[in-house]
């Protein structure tokens, strides 16, 4: 095909050249979102342990308030371990856009989920559906700005089961929370860590 | 000061030209949320409405003041936004369609929550209407983040603030005058507020990063 140049003087080359650089934009952005698949999992395991924790000893109140402090201690530590492996977080626009996302939709449910157990309301089914809908809301942000589809199913599911919260028998709703943390939390964090590791390898492959 | 030149070959020209696209790109950002500011006043005056029909006149098909009202700022958001597309010569940028994707996924999470919650008559629970602020606020931080706006960051805060206290106070008369004072007062002087700083004719004009 010729090089091609239009009316405002934008010619094919231009054009090719702006459609890379935005596609390498979004790769690095989801890599930013790659690269912390293990949160998803970490954070996955933690309210999962909660749930089974808060089963075996519904009298005990601090099941969540020490789940949830050795979730962030955890969390801490593993990021402090990946820093000194050499891991930073993604530089670009896109990634920070990302990174901005989920450090506001951590904020909004640590303020929501400790004022609610301060005050005895973490039982409402409104409690529940309210946290699946932060959650799903933040996977679907990331998704429209990544232009990832895999990441849209998994924001459909989270929104899914804010709305299932309500429908289901009040006998049900922790079975929506754990097949949400199963398939949102768990199964995408193993998703994105596989990614990771193709990544990783494909790079390395390219090196040799 | 004289161009000096780093390790990466990165000249002093080419930061500046780089730290003014970025400005540029977070002032178009901040237009275009000032140009859609007037969906802040709308919801404002929705939520006012519905408030009031509810509160005053709650003998006059009280029950449905809030669907009533919602699906009519749903009708009146998009056709005000049909309006607005008409208005040629606007184009949006990267985080133009970033701000817009927070507002947007926003705006679908919460029409699922409040709907479910409606019909299923789980909207009188204090964790349904701290979740609706938190949800707001959650979007303005986003928003106020991605834009790097001072007053952006401050409305989030209270938001937050807003969610947390209907929790702490614990009481139907608290909650009422909490949601009127999030959802009327703040929604509509901030909407007023960002329509001021939108310069006139601006806004995203025909330029694309």
């Amino acid at each position: 095909m010729t090089n091609m140049e239009r009316e405002d003087g934008t010619t094919r080359d231009d054009l090719v050249q702006r459609v890379a650089l935005m596609e390498a934009m979004i790769a690095e952005g989801r890599q930013t979102t790659v690269r912390f698949g293990w949160i998803f999992l970490l954070w996955g395991l933690i309210d999962l342990v909660g749930v089974g924790w808060g089963e075996l000893q519904p009298d005990f109140r601090w099941v969540w308030p020490i789940t949830i402090s050795a979730g962030f201690v955890l969390q801490f530590i593993i990021f402090a371990l990946r820093r000194k492996g050499g891991y930073r977080c993604g530089g670009s626009m896109r990634g920070r856009s990302v990174a901005a996302v989920w450090r506001m939709m951590g904020l909004t449910v640590l303020l929501y989920v400790v004022a609610a157990i301060v005050q005895h309301k973490a039982g409402q089914i409104s409690y529940i559906a309210a946290i699946l809908m932060f959650v799903g809301m933040a996977h679907a942000i990331s998704a429209v700005i990544l232009r990832w589809w895999a990441q849209g199913l998994v924001a459909g599911v989270w929104l899914a089961g804010g709305v299932a919260t309500f429908f289901v028998p009040r006998s049900y709703v922790l079975g929506v929370f754990i097949a949400e943390m199963c398939l949102g939390m768990v199964l995408f964090g193993l998703y994105a860590m596989w990614l990771e590791r193709r990544m990783s390898s494909e790079v390395q492959g390219e090196r040799a | 000061m004289a161009e000096f030149e780093q390790e990466g070959g990165t000249t002093r020209d080419e930061l500046v030209q780089r730290v003014e696209l970025m400005e540029r790109l977070i002032a178009e950002g901040r237009q275009y949320t000032g140009r859609n500011s007037w969906i802040f006043v709308l919801w404002g005056l929705v939520d006012l409405t519905a408030w009031a029909w509810q509160n005053y006149s709650p003998h006059i098909g009280g029950r449905w003041a809030w669907p009533i009202c919602l699906a009519a700022g749903v009708v009146l958001t998009f056709v005000g936004k049909m309006m607005q597309k008409s208005d040629k010569g606007y184009s949006r940028s990267g985080v133009c369609s970033r701000v817009m994707a927070v507002w947007g996924m926003m705006g679908l999470a919460m029409g699922i929550y409040v709907a479910s919650a409606m019909w299923t008559h789980f909207d009188w629970q204090f964790s349904y209407i701290a979740g609706l602020l938190m949800m707001l606020g959650m979007a303005h931080a986003i928003s106020a983040m991605l834009l790097r706006w001072r007053m952006q960051g401050l409305v989030a805060a209270v938001y937050w603030a807003g969610g947390v206290a209907i929790f702490v106070c614990n009481s139907w008369r608290a909650t009422n005058a909490i949601m009127l004072f999030e959802m009327g007062v703040v929604m509509i002087l901030f909407g007023l507020y960002a329509m001021r700083k939108e310069p006139n004719g601006s806004g995203c004009k025909g330029e694309r990063a």
